[in-house]
């Protein structure tokens, strides 16, 4: 048996690899990737968190954990859909995905 | 066996999720990525949540990563604009940080909140159950979230205004 | 369908009418393209009608919490209310608006009812899953909203930079809510609540408290991104300036007011919903108090050296969230929870007029003349007296003069931070207030002491749209003097909030 704590350590290395994608590259859509990486590390907390926590709560609030990571993936998949059609507007025109060439975008 | 295939399938999440930041080529970052997603499902098929295991390697690696590759390939990347990771000092400095304080805070919150396996197991039937009776307002909610995307999504992307 | 069920659904009803509109608009926009504009505005504003009808109705009708994650109190009410009453004038405006293209006209209707909607669930719920739902159909229509002018680059820069943050600042804050839910194992802000206060007594520092500082410290990051809080504002001035008006006027009014709203809703349920945690509370609202007091400070600062009128709006709004913060730094220091609240919602209130008015102007005097920096702004006082004379009104609103209801909210707000032992935020506050003074007039300045006083025709706008937009800026401003002169009416509302 996995210790609960094994899990948390691989979704806060995901998290925090994800976490240097958005802050080290500078391609828009490496750092959209990153997020997506940021928000499965959260999904595997909560899916390690649903099977390993039923001593205290209600007995039939188990499952909670895992239909919070299905609306999760729901909203993953809408919020790279609008991602990628407002990258794509822009970009068809400006010819780089470059963020530095953005000027609104440095950061 | 099955702890031995955690550390396998969790050193596999690691490695490719590396792979994926540091790829120079966007491509190779969105194929080391659906390697990711899949050592992912691979873990959530260990922790028995099986539909979501399904789910990740559906929309996951199927759905939202196909997506991905077809803007990088639509969008032509010119090459001296495939940098790969920048360093910077600050950066490191922060995930750093984050890293030490989450491994210290979640150090024993296993002991700590005396967990015992939960007996549920994620299938379909399962998960069902508690998202039409208990999330019957949020799966209502998905709807119009996705029908925003896919209306705000037409509009942007239409050529020209044919009025 | 169980009667027990319908009376459920009752309560969702102006959700239902929103909903209803943004299938209708729909409709009537692929049936009647371009040429059905005016219908498409008509059918969205009646669903705003429908809606607002629907909340005006006394509560009984209707259980107050319903399916086990919405809560329709009276706090739940008066959000409603502003988001939605704010969705109808923006629309009002956006049908007349000259700076957006006319084929994307009508589908803007059905995806501003969409951002309503998701404001109005958003600060009725107390679960994390319906939280992130409603907060992302709040949020993912605004990024579409900011691009919405397709062939303007700024839009679609704003567009791009207002997604990449929000979508960063919505994966901090769901990995906050996972580490919520392995605290007390359930999604239900208020069993959150248990869990978190056992956790953090029953724990020393290092294990299990280090797990709720930094729980809480990775939500509020996505808070304080939605509501463009100092260090995670820099989206806001770009995405403000780059954006349609109309839309730019949505952000500022009804998007920061459900910020607000679930902001609060989250910190009371789960640090005020057990009466313990005295050694935790005042350190969060110490940390929010100088939150505050930065946000303030470089929003008034740095709106001085803007010429861009709606730029300077931006930064102006920054520094408004900045006092509403003080108000919540109030509520969560831990002494009278109610006195901060009732500061915050009062000051919310005449934040929502005098800036849905201000913008107003500025969309009708960009309508008009194609006024967008100060320079442009020259002598326009005296070729549109009436749009020139309400700015300046709304404008001393907004930088807390009497005889405006910005005015008593001000000073309920420094009155609450007096009392709560807060003095030197009470301080800062008045200082920003005189800080926000001098780029407030420079607008005043430009439209009636700049340039020479000669009319300028520009290209006037008919139509009984405009009526009803000019009406509504007048509306606002009749209610920017009247709260300001008798404030006891919108007092007893906003005490009907508390929550």
């Amino acid at each position: 048996m996995i210790p609960l704590e094994h899990y948390l350590y691989l979704s806060g290395i995901l998290f925090t690899l994800g976490l240097c994608g958005v802050m080290m590259r500078r391609n828009v859509i490496l750092v959209l990737m990153s997020v997506e990486i940021m928000l499965n590390a959260a999904n595997i907390a909560l899916v390690a968190f649903s099977k390993y926590l039923s001593a205290g709560a209600a007995e039939s609030v188990q499952l909670d954990g895992q239909v919070f990571v299905f609306f999760t993936i729901a909203v993953a998949a809408a919020e790279a859909a609008v991602a990628l059609v407002i990258a794509m507007a822009l970009f068809r025109r400006l010819d780089t995905v470059n963020v530095d060439d953005v000027a609104n975008l440095r950061w | 066996m099955e702890g031995l295939l955690f550390y396998v399938f969790g050193g596999l999440a690691i490695l490719t999720t590396l792979f994926t930041i540091s790829s120079k080529n966007p491509v190779y970052s969105a194929l080391w990525m659906i390697g990711s997603f899949a050592a992912t499902a691979a873990v959530f098929v260990l922790l028995e949540a099986f539909l979501i295991a399904t789910v990740e390697v559906l929309v996951y690696a199927g759905a939202i990563m196909v997506l991905f590759l077809f803007v990088i390939m639509m969008i032509n990347f010119k090459a001296e604009e495939q940098k790969g990771l920048r360093l910077s000092p600050l950066a490191v400095l922060v995930a750093l940080t984050f890293l030490t304080l989450f491994g210290r805070a979640v150090g024993d919150l296993g002991s700590a909140s005396g967990s015992k396996p939960n007996e549920l197991v994620g299938t379909p039937g399962a998960i069902a159950e508690v998202m039409f009776t208990r999330y019957v307002v949020p799966f209502e909610a998905v709807s119009m979230l996705l029908l925003a995307a896919i209306l705000g999504t037409v509009v942007l992307s239409r050529r020209n205004s044919q009025a | 369908m169980t009667p027990e069920l319908l009376t459920q659904i009752a309560a969702l009803k102006p959700e239902i009418y929103l909903t209803l509109g943004i299938v209708l608009t729909v409709i009537a926009d692929l049936v009647f393209g371009v040429r059905g504009r005016n219908l498409v505005a008509v059918l969205g504003l009646a669903a705003v009608g429908m809606a607002l009808w629907c909340l005006a109705d006394p509560a009984g009708s209707h259980p107050e919490r319903v399916f086990g994650m919405l809560t329709f109190d009276g706090y739940a009410r008066f959000f409603r209310a502003l988001i939605i009453s704010a969705t109808g004038i923006v629309i009002l405006h956006a049908v007349v608006f000259r700076g957006m293209e006319n084929v994307s006209r009508n589908e803007f209707v059905p995806m501003l009812l969409g951002t309503a909607l998701g404001g109005s669930l958003l600060v009725s719920t107390d679960n994390l899953v319906m939280l992130l739902l409603s907060l992302e159909l709040l949020s993912l229509n605004s990024y579409l909203l900011a691009g919405w002018q397709r062939k303007e680059r700024r839009s679609s820069e704003a567009a791009l930079k207002y997604l990449v943050y929000g979508a960063l600042a919505s994966a901090i804050m769901i990995f906050g809510f996972s580490l919520l839910y392995g605290i007390s194992g359930s999604l239900s802000l208020p069993v959150i609540g248990a869990g978190v206060s056992a956790a953090w007594s029953g724990g020393v520092l290092g294990t299990t408290q280090l797990v709720v500082i930094v729980a809480t410290a990775l939500v509020l990051v996505g808070f304080g991104f939605k509501i463009a809080a100092f260090p995670f504002h820099f989206w806001a001035p770009d995405v403000y300036e780059g954006a349609p008006t109309p839309v730019t006027t949505f952000l500022a009014v009804a998007s920061k007011a459900a910020g607000f709203g679930v902001l609060i809703r989250f910190l009371d349920a789960v640090f005020l919903g057990e009466a313990l945690n005295a050694e935790w509370l005042p350190r969060l609202g110490h940390v929010i108090a100088v939150i505050s007091a930065v946000t303030m400070t470089y929003g008034n600062v740095t709106a001085v050296l803007q010429r861009n009128v709606k730029r300077m709006l931006a930064y102006s709004s920054i520094a408004h969230a900045g006092y509403l913060l003080m108000g919540v730094a109030v509520m969560t220091s831990g002494l009278d929870a109610d006195i901060g609240l009732d500061a915050t919602l009062f000051y919310l209130a005449t934040y929502y007029v005098a800036t849905l008015g201000a913008f107003g102007c500025v969309m009708a005097l960009s309508n008009r003349f194609g006024a967008e920096d100060l320079d442009d702004y020259r002598g326009l006082g005296w070729s549109a007296p009436f749009t020139g004379a309400m700015f300046v009104l709304f404008l001393v609103s907004l930088t807390g003069l009497p005889p405006t209801a910005g005015f008593a909210g001000k000073v309920m707000l420094f009155m609450a931070s007096l009392d709560s032992g807060l003095y030197w935020l009470a301080v800062v506050g008045a200082i920003n207030a005189v800080v926000s003074l001098f780029y407030y007039f420079k607008i005043a300045r430009a439209m009636y002491l700049r340039g020479d006083s000669k009319f300028i025709a520009g290209i006037p706008d008919r139509g009984v749209m405009v009526f009803f937009a000019r009406a509504s800026i007048l509306a606002l401003g009749v209610a920017t003097v009247y709260y300001g002169l008798a404030f006891d009416g919108l007092k007893t509302w906003v005490e009907s909030a508390l929550l």
